[in-house]
């Protein structure tokens, strides 16, 4: 069994123009120490579902479908005891690291909080545990930082207090929305190295969710990649980047710049823009962008369907190309 | 810290000296000759003339200006003009009315305000949210003076639980004090409690919406918790800064509230003291509010290096 378990989650949210579904049946699994990388365009609902899992959405908003952990549907928790299993099993990171730490409490107390929540540890026992998880990651002296405000560091090593936060009650699956996306590339590489060596380390489950192919590709195992709420192709990470099915990840391969290429004529992009959320057509959420797009696409939601090993994509058109490797 | 001190003090005189020299020319302009009010406007000049010699009044302006500072570097504020005695012990006297009074609003105010504040904020769009934002809209437009008669008429006249107005004196007991003076607090407190529960609940309402709260909801803390520990303090900047604001706004309120309830109080001194020309007891009440207003201020400043650390670096 999948330690997480996503299965046909749906998640509306309350907006100016009524609910509107911004995921629309997505699953997936979690193996024990697995990872998983979710891509994506801003707005395709990656955000949203990691905000599912941990129980943390919106005022207003409306989940069906479920979560289950280790066989436990969280959706059917009580408000308490998803308050025992956020930051305790499943610990979540976010994209800015300059706002998501309190600018008035040291980090020292702010890494200490979940500690004392999950774990009972106070007073010198906690300041031991924090000192700890400041050195593994990689804070350069722990001694003096603990006692520093967020605004006196700078975005990586707030990230890496956002990271020891997270680590801290050692948990079974680390959500990480964008680590590095705020961050400058020098530091994002770091910043991934030490997430990567930490899930080795501690066996962790990882949830990655990147609008960053390249930090997929390289650091996870299994991809799915996400468009107008669902999930359009999901896989092993070397397979999919082999043979790419569905024409949306195509589109987001055929986007990314390539060093050491000669350019021909401008970037590949995918043309028009993603629909509001209540614009959404009926059918395959990619139609009106879609080149190979015909009538079906339009009034009908492709299902899900195996293309090899480890790999399935939801098109109509899929038996046309039979996917295309990445160039 | 020092060096903030040291330049917050600096403001403190600046601002200070300024007040003074204003109050002190506005008093000059003003129409009413003291001399004339006191002995009415059919007196002889050569009467007048003496009075004006015995308060000092036929001095350069300058000159009196100089005296009355230099009067203050040595706790004195020389002598009322009606009462003959020193502005000073008028005003002793009476501050023991005014800063209970002031005190006892501002606090009921700040701690009635924070509750409903937070109580709208956590009920955002509901019932509870509507029903104090209708009362701190109420608490707006209704005159203080209009509500203080109010509460006479249902605390005083029909249920006789408190006095109507007036004021025993602390040597009567502090039991006494405290119940002439329970509804004048409550009627000053009105308006204040209303403004400050208004800036509390849109700042408790911003900060949830901060990711750092998000970041103590991920690590397992519940809503309430996350309302404590991580949004209070950061909400109550903005607070504190209308609470600085609206402490003028409770010195002048004492000037309504004391009179409609007949309280020896320094807002009725001050009162009294424009009707009678009194100018010398005017000028020091203003410049004493003045100082009380700045200093206030400065307290305020130095909360809010206390609640924010990102504040003490800058200074």
């Amino acid at each position: 069994m999948a330690l997480l378990s996503v299965t046909g989650l749906t998640v509306e949210l309350q907006t100016s123009r009524g609910m509107v579904p911004a995921v629309r049946g997505v699953s997936f699994d979690l193996e024990k120490g697995g990872t998983l990388g979710v891509v994506g365009e801003s707005g395709c609902g990656k955000s949203i579902t990691a905000l599912a899992i941990m129980g943390l959405l919106p005022d207003g908003a409306r989940t069906t479908g479920r979560v289950d952990l280790d066989g436990t549907d969280l959706l059917t928790l009580d408000e308490a005891a998803r308050c025992g299993i956020r930051g305790n099993r499943i610990a979540m990171i976010f994209q800015e690291p300059m706002t998501s730490l309190n600018p008035v409490h040291r980090i020292g107390r702010q890494i200490a909080e979940p500690l004392r929540l999950h774990r009972g540890l106070r007073g010198a026992n906690a300041r031991d545990e924090v000192l700890r998880l400041l050195d593994r990651v990689g804070l350069p002296d722990p001694a003096r930082r603990i006692n520093a405000y967020p605004h006196q560091m700078s975005g990586g090593q707030r990230q890496r207090v956002m990271i020891a936060m997270a680590l801290s009650c050692a948990p079974d699956i680390l959500l990480a929305d964008e680590p590095t996306t705020a961050l400058d590339v020098t530091i994002q590489g770091q910043i991934l190295d030490l997430i990567n060596e930490l899930v080795d380390d501690t066996g962790m489950g990882l949830i990655l969710i990147s609008h960053d192919l390249g930090v997929i590709g390289e650091t996870t195992e299994n991809v799915a990649v996400m468009y107008g709420g669902t999930v359009v192709e999901q896989g092993a990470t070397d397979r999919l980047f082999a043979k790419l099915a569905h024409p949306y990840s195509q589109g987001l391969f055929a986007a990314i710049p390539r060093l050491g290429e000669a350019r021909r004529g401008p970037l590949p992009t995918i043309a028009g823009t993603v629909p509001e959320l209540a614009d959404f057509p009926p059918g395959c959420a990619f139609a009106d962008r879609c080149a190979k797009a015909t009538d079906v696409c339009w009034r009908l939601s492709p299902r899900m369907q195996r293309i090899g090993p480890a790999h399935r994509a939801a098109c109509h058109h899929l038996a046309d190309g039979q996917g295309k490797a990445m160039a | 810290m020092s060096v903030f001190l040291a330049r917050r003090f600096l403001t403190f005189l600046i601002t200070v000296s300024g007040a003074s020299v204003i109050i002190f020319l506005l008093l000059e302009v003003l129409p009413g000759d003291p001399a004339l009010t006191m002995l009415g406007v059919d007196a002889p000049d050569s009467a007048v003339a003496a009075i004006r010699l015995e308060l000092g009044l036929d001095r350069p302006a300058a000159v009196r200006y100089v005296d009355w500072i230099a009067g203050l570097f040595h706790g004195e504020m020389g002598l009322s003009y009606v009462y003959k005695v020193p502005v000073t012990e008028l005003i002793g006297q009476r501050l023991r009315v005014t800063l209970p009074l002031a005190i006892g609003a501002m606090l009921l105010a700040t701690l009635t305000s924070l509750a409903l504040g937070i109580f709208a904020a956590t009920n955002h769009n509901r019932i509870g949210d509507y029903g104090v934002m209708g009362f701190s809209q109420l608490g707006l437009a209704i005159p203080d003076f209009w509500f203080g008669i109010l509460l006479i008429i249902l605390f005083a006249v029909i249920l006789r639980w408190l006095p109507s107005g007036g004021f025993p004196g602390w040597d009567e007991g502090i039991w006494r004090g405290l119940r002439a003076l329970a509804l004048p607090v409550f009627t000053l407190s009105l308006s204040l409690t209303a403004m400050m529960t208004r800036v509390t609940r849109s700042a408790v309402l911003e900060v949830a919406r901060e990711d750092f709260v998000r970041t103590a909801r991920a690590k397992g803390l519940s809503r309430r918790a996350a309302l404590w520990r991580h949004v209070l303090r950061n909400a109550l900047v903005p607070v504190l800064t209308i609470g600085g604001v609206l402490v003028a706004s409770v010195l002048t309120g004492t000037l309504i509230i004391e009179n409609v309830f007949a309280l020896p109080g320094v807002g009725k001194l001050i009162f009294d003291a424009i009707s009678n020309r009194d100018l010398m007891v005017v000028k020091n009440v203003v410049l004493l509010f003045a100082v009380i207003v700045v200093v206030v201020n400065f307290m305020v400043d130095i909360l809010y290096a206390m609640v924010d650390p990102r504040i003490r670096i800058q200074t």
